[in-house]
């Protein structure tokens, strides 16, 4: 029953960060559109359930994009779900401390996992602008590791976790 | 196979079935409630980014406006030009032509079409030659005529114009005083007009107009040439000398009528 609810949970949380995504990015001015909302609030799962489960979030947020967006299906999920694992990984592995600097940098991994895996896609699927894709990565990156950092201090995870000094 | 393989595995096999589900429709329905879902959601949201977006997009409108407005004044600026241009050009050949009308002259208009080469010469080039009529010797004015000078060399389609103020220019005066003085008005290197061989006993005054006496063959008489700026007398000289501010500028020459006035010869030859 536990595991049926965190389901339910982890699909409520995914259809939350996707419509929250696509709600604000339609609020927001050139460039400022660039920023991965739903990628910084995946991120911020993985800090703060620390369950490999949570890869099965970034899928199912991958698949909603795709249903939403008209670019080749499967090209979200694959990107959401590996970058998803990858990090995971990272986070058990290499950014074990939950400090400050450790989220800044998982931010900025997770950030480029994503856009790397989605580009690579891209290139052998569809004509791609690659200097239209540099400069809106560039935004991406930075404005989506602000708000990840921004995120984490301004939801107090940083409380539940005590850094190891 | 370890662990991180068989999740990576795992993976790919649900991520490959669900793209395989959605080629084939399965998953069309699902996608279509979720859909449905979202775009209620963001439908909203959307709305208001539209009324938030037009106080953002509001500058950028304003400043691709303003650029707008900017390369349009540019444009018009130069149409302005251009009008202007034309006007005056207008302006010109109607004060010509009533000129023409009035003193029934024979004429023809011409375009300045480039000045001489010779250092030493003070000439312009027309763009009508002897095909048009245009002869050597005939008088060559702008506005309501006043003279410039004479064609000196006539091609099939352009004509090189004397100017007066050229030092091989010669021309029969007439100072409309109350003596009538006539004289030769001569050029200097392009600097200056001089009227000559004014007899001395006659009254000169600065401002006195100056114009043809029709003396000279094919000059008609009655062309303004100028005015007087300074009058030069000695004693002992038997003829006294006029500075003359001519009328024309000829700094700016653009559209010129040539007068095929007939020479004593032409009349002659006319008669007989």
């Amino acid at each position: 029953m536990k595991k049926w609810l965190y389901a339910l949970k982890l699909i409520a949380f995914s259809f939350l960060s996707v419509f929250v995504h696509l709600s604000v990015v339609s609020l927001l001015p050139h460039p400022w559109y660039a920023v991965h909302i739903a990628l910084s609030l995946l991120m911020l799962q993985i800090i703060s359930a620390e369950r490999g489960s949570i890869v099965w979030m970034g899928f199912v947020i991958g698949m909603l994009f795709d249903i939403y967006s008209t670019s080749l299906f499967g090209l979200h999920s694959i990107s959401f779900t590996f970058t998803a694992l990858f990090l995971y990984w990272l986070y058990k592995e290499i950014f074990i401390t939950q400090s400050l600097w450790a989220v800044a940098l998982l931010a900025m991994t997770g950030t480029v996992l994503f856009r790397v895996i989605y580009s690579i896609i891209s290139f052998f699927t569809t004509t791609v602008l690659w200097s239209d894709i540099l400069v809106y990565s560039i935004v991406e990156f930075l404005s989506t590791v602000i708000l990840t950092v921004l995120l984490y201090l301004g939801l107090g995870i940083y409380k539940h976790h005590k850094p190891l000094h | 196979m370890n662990r991180k393989s068989k999740t990576i595995l795992s993976i790919a096999v649900v991520i490959a079935m669900t793209i395989g589900l959605h080629a084939t429709g399965v998953l069309r329905p699902i996608e279509e409630t979720i859909m449905g879902l979202i775009g209620r959601t963001t439908g909203s949201a959307y709305g208001l980014s539209k009324k938030v977006q037009a106080k953002f997009a509001t500058k950028e409108e304003l400043a691709l406006t303003a650029q707008g407005y900017f390369e349009e004044i540019q444009d018009l600026t130069f149409d302005k030009t251009r009008l202007e241009l034309l006007e005056e050009e207008n302006r010109e050949l109607r004060q010509q032509h009533d000129f023409i009308i009035t003193n029934q002259y024979p004429a023809i208009g011409a375009d300045v079409i480039g000045r001489t080469l010779d250092p030493l010469a003070t000439a312009i080039r027309i763009n009508k030659g002897h095909r048009d009529g245009v002869s050597i010797g005939n008088p060559v004015m702008i506005g309501e005529g006043i003279l410039i000078g004479k064609v000196y060399e006539v091609q099939k389609h352009s004509a090189f114009v004397r100017l007066m103020n050229d030092n091989n220019s010669s021309i029969g005066a007439m100072i409309m005083n109350g003596d009538k003085s006539i004289g030769v008005v001569e050029g200097g290197y392009g600097l200056g007009v001089r009227m000559n061989f004014i007899p001395q006993n006659e009254v000169v005054t600065p401002g006195d107009v100056i114009v043809t006496s029709g003396l000279t063959p094919g000059m008609p008489r009655g062309l303004v040439i100028g005015t007087v700026e300074l009058v030069e007398k000695q004693p002992h000289e038997p003829f006294q000398q006029a500075v003359i501010s001519p009328t024309a500028d000829f700094s700016y020459i653009n559209v010129v009528t040539v007068i095929n006035y007939p020479t004593f010869e032409d009349t002659e030859t006319s008669s007989s």
